[in-house]
């Protein structure tokens, strides 16, 4: 977002940020009582952003917003964790069981939880014990089956989210910028995909991706090597069905900037399409394509333990949240916590993507503000009194601000 | 505008066909008839095979087959599911009405109950509660529907059947739900410190005493709105909605509506004999509930004035939900002896299946099949319910806050409008007008979410065919349900076009 081709950075920062605020009052129905010396609210928002490129005041705003940085905390935390104790690829991880699907005798009567929680958290002293997560009914390490199924939920929500990416973001930009009949074509595409539910098409490419191998009678090494990178596979697949919604919007955002001045001025002075597409519009649609990423992320981890859950996901050997769940259906009034488990990372996953994409259509949200506490605009509003009754050449000032940003809304 | 629906129809039917051709080639690559035979020990297994390949063509070309499915598809002959022999018209059939049913309750409650949270939400921006409710949100947002229908089943329902058994007073928990319920009802209507306290005891105490009344009354063992609750929640009803739609300084419209419960009240009567003389049944109910309606519309016009129609309005609302009440009694009515038949024993709440069969052939009684029927669609409802909810009241908070920043609200207020007439006339019908665009495009995505739903809850509807002819093999189901759920997206979407240029005149339908 950095970039001086960017139309918003073309004027100077306190202007543009002072003409956002302006028309933020408006939407918030908050009226401000006296022009001459209201202006403790604005003051505020313009000493924040003094000096700062519009992609930094993006980025500062994502980093206050309380629930975006909590769900990044909560799901980096949660890729560490997976992927240090169960490995990646053929390094090992530090987990006793790298083999989720090893049975081990039971450790106690059912096989319950041994993890406990420190004291002052309610529990009987930190442990973590054998099996921390308990044992599924033929004996499985728990613990390490739902790391497993998390390291998988992640990797299928990254690799889905870089292939919708990729395509949506390709073709809606040439659908955008280059129209007719390119245009068209991606329209009665797109519809094809959108007229089914996507568990259905999903279900039918899992199944397909799962019997292929035998169908088509592929080697033995082939098959494993298909087996051991179902995840990967299945994203891949997916992500083929769920670029529509990308590349609509994506469409829909270059058609309205191709037709911006600063469109044409770059075409003027030379530049190639393929330059004012990256350079010039790209940048402007980025808020766009990021927010809708991280919807089409959080959809694709249930959509993936869903497809799981019914059989049509991931097979073993490697491991999927939805599969545990369908596996111990039958034994979660005996053994709750077979249930608890994956449903819990399930939601924890969907729920962080979920918070990380709100905090980003706020942040990315030129109309969207946080709200100044009550201490700030009180200390504002004191400091615009004293300024007010000193100087009134300010006020000169502050009339071309207000004509420049009208020029600019 | 008649080109333009024909010029959709034809770009649909080609749609359709695209579809189906892409569709029967990705099932026939994911579907392995063979699959059982290859591993049968069975020393005929050649012929057993070469059998098999001849019934359904296998050693032709995948177009041969589509070519073959095609024409007897567009023909009516969806063809058979081969290996039970039943044909998919006669599976079909049921299925489409059992998931219609579902999905049809779950939109409608979801939407209800979205849309009001949503606007309510929408109008307490950047309060604690307007905070709550999205956090809410996005909790259910995440929740994966597998997920929660299992756990409606494994553990709320048989929870929830051993509390019917056995009421008992959980005075805390029901005081803690209690307190919850009053911190919504302080948020939804806000105000000054001291109305807000006001609120939250009443809310509260209320709540508390409603339940502790269910409970501890034996009300359950035989539960009716009666008289008693005709009067007081018809009144407190009446009330609030002409508040509401009318506001308190409209005489006639207050008057309508009070007479149309005083009306209600009588019928309410009158119909308990109705009932007793005549097993009911839903023609009956529904021209029941439009007479009620339309006799609510005639005391509004009765009452006169200068609008007419605000007091047509709101006697109608009140006519509906007091036809909707007595309805609900008369269901109540029937739970006794829905609680004691043999076949339900006691164990209301059911997770399995769209009805009882035992209970649905041995018995006649209208009220009866009603609640064997509403018993079954509870659970499944409620999962579909708790998923859709979320995006509802996400879509309608950002719809009303769009719509409250426009220029014709500032008018509206600026020529000394009461905030009510500017929410109720100016901006809610603004703000509810795009769900007319999101409601049958959302219906589709329900039918998808209906698939988990129906699998888990053993439904027989038309994903759960779906998925057990995908297990099994069987291409005929499979693409009977591509089919209809294609063409049913299809309407669905020139439905919403339709009803989207309808409502907003600024749009035209070129063709």
């Amino acid at each position: 977002m950095k970039n001086n081709d960017d139309p918003l950075a073309q004027y100077p920062d306190g202007i543009r940020a002072d003409s956002m605020i302006d028309a933020d009052m408006e939407d918030d129905g908050i009226i401000v009582a006296d022009e001459s010396t209201g202006r403790g609210d604005n003051a505020i928002a313009i000493k924040e952003v003094e000096g700062l490129s519009q992609g930094q005041i993006v980025w500062r705003r994502f980093l206050r917003h309380k629930g975006a940085m909590g769900g990044l905390t909560v799901i980096l935390l949660m890729a560490a964790f997976s992927f240090s104790a169960m490995g990646i690829g053929p390094i090992s991880g530090w987990w006793k069981y790298q083999d989720p699907s090893q049975t081990h005798p039971m450790h106690n009567d059912k096989g319950e939880p041994t993890l406990s929680l420190p004291t002052w958290l309610g529990g009987e002293g930190w442990e973590f014990g054998e099996h921390p997560f308990g044992q599924s009914q033929i004996g499985s390490d728990y613990f390490a089956q739902v790391l497993a199924g998390v390291k998988t939920s992640l990797t299928v929500m990254v690799i889905l989210g870089l292939t919708v990416l990729i395509i949506g973001v390709l073709i809606g930009s040439l659908a955008g910028y280059y129209r007719g009949r390119i245009d068209l074509w991606l329209m009665r595409l797109s519809d094809l995909v959108i007229v089914l539910p996507t568990i259905v098409i999903g279900a039918v490419l899992g199944s397909l991706l799962s019997l292929a191998p035998i169908k088509l009678g592929w080697s033995i090494a082939t098959t494993q090597m298909v087996r051991s990178y179902m995840p990967v596979l299945l994203a891949i697949l997916l992500g083929l069905i769920l670029w529509p919604s990308m590349s609509r919007l994506v469409r829909g955002d270059f058609m309205s900037l191709s037709q911006r001045e600063f469109v044409d001025s770059a075409r003027v002075a030379g530049a190639s399409d393929w330059r004012i597409m990256t350079k010039h519009i790209l940048p402007n649609a980025m808020g766009v394509i990021i927010v809708n990423l991280t919807l089409i992320m959080s959809q694709s981890v249930i959509l993936e333990t869903a497809l799981s859950f019914l059989g049509f996901g991931i097979q073993a050997p490697s491991m999927s949240l939805g599969r545990l769940i369908s596996e111990n259906q039958g034994a979660f009034m005996t053994r709750p916590w077979l249930f608890w488990w994956p449903g819990l990372f399930i939601i924890l996953v969907a729920l962080s993507v979920n918070f990380i994409g709100d905090g980003l259509r706020d942040a990315f949200d030129p109309r969207g503000r946080r709200l100044p506490s009550k201490k700030e605009m009180l200390k504002a509003t004191i400091i615009g009194n004293q300024a007010n009754t000193t100087a009134a050449a300010d006020e000169i000032v502050d009339l071309s601000e207000v004509n420049v940003s009208e020029v600019d809304a | 505008m008649w080109k333009y629906v024909a010029r959709r129809t034809a770009l649909a039917l080609g749609t359709l066909f695209v579809l189906s051709l892409i569709v029967y080639l990705l099932v026939d690559i994911s579907i392995d008839p063979l699959d059982d035979l290859r591993a049968n020990p069975a020393p005929n297994r050649p012929q057993l095979i070469a059998s098999r390949v001849a019934m359904l063509e296998l050693d032709k070309s995948w177009l041969v087959r589509y070519w073959h499915w095609f024409t007897s598809f567009i023909t009516g002959d969806m063809g058979t599911a081969w290996r039970s022999g039943n044909t998919v018209s006669s599976l079909m059939g049921t299925a489409v009405a059992t998931s219609f049913s579902l999905v049809i309750a779950a939109t409608v409650i979801a939407l209800v109950l979205g849309s009001c949270v949503g606007i309510v939400s929408a109008l307490r921006q950047y309060t604690g509660f307007d905070y709550s409710i999205t956090f809410v949100s996005f909790i259910l947002y995440s929740l994966p529907v597998f997920w929660v229908a299992v756990l409606l089943k494994q553990f709320l329902a048989i929870g929830l059947n051993n509390f019917l058994a056995d009421p008992g007073l959980n005075v805390v928990g029901v005081l803690i739900f209690a307190a919850v319920f009053g911190l919504f009802w302080v948020g939804a209507i806000g105000g000054s410190g001291r109305r807000r306290a006001v609120v939250f005891l009443t809310a509260t105490a209320v709540t508390f005493g409603t339940i502790a009344f269910i409970v501890t009354t034996g009300w359950l063992d035989h539960p009716r709105i009666g008289y008693p609750g005709m009067i007081v929640f018809g009144l407190g009803m009446t009330y609030g909605i002409t508040v509401l739609m009318a506001g308190r300084g409209n005489r006639k419209a207050i008057l309508s509506a009070f007479t149309t419960w005083a009306v209600g009240i009588g019928v309410f009567y009158g119909v308990q004999w109705l009932f007793y003389y005549v097993n009911a049944g839903w023609p009956l109910i529904f021209l029941l509930l439009l007479s009620a309606i339309g006799v609510g519309c005639l005391i509004g016009w009765l009452f006169g004035g200068d609008d007419r129609a605000v007091s047509m309005r709101v006697a109608a609302v009140v006519a509906f939900l007091m036809g909707a009440m007595t309805f609900a009694d008369r269901l109540l009515q029937a739970y006794p002896s829905y609680y004691n038949n043999t076949f339900i024993d006691g164990r209301v709440i059911s997770t399995i299946g769209e009805g009882n069969i035992n209970l649905i052939v041995n018995n006649s009684d209208f009220w009866l099949l009603q609640m064997d029927r509403f018993t079954h669609l509870l659970l499944p409802t409620l999962a579909l319910v708790l998923i859709s909810f979320a995006s509802y009241t996400r879509y309608q908070r950002g719809a009303m806050l769009e719509v409250m920043n426009q220029d014709y609200i500032r008018t509206a207020r600026a020529k000394g409008l009461p905030e009510r007439v500017v929410i109720t006339r100016h901006a809610l019908r603004n703000a509810l007008m795009p769900l007319a665009a999101i409601v049958p495009v959302d219906l589709v995505t329900l039918v998808g979410g209906a698939i988990m739903t129906e699998t888990i809850f053993s439904w027989a509807g038309m994903g759960q065919l779906f998925i057990t002819s995908l297990h099994q093999a069987e291409i005929d189901p499979i693409m009977a349900y591509v089919m209809i759920t294609g063409a049913f997206t299809l309407i669905m979407a020139l439905l919403a076009d339709f009803f989207y240029a309808l409502l907003d005149p600024r749009i035209r339908v070129n063709a």
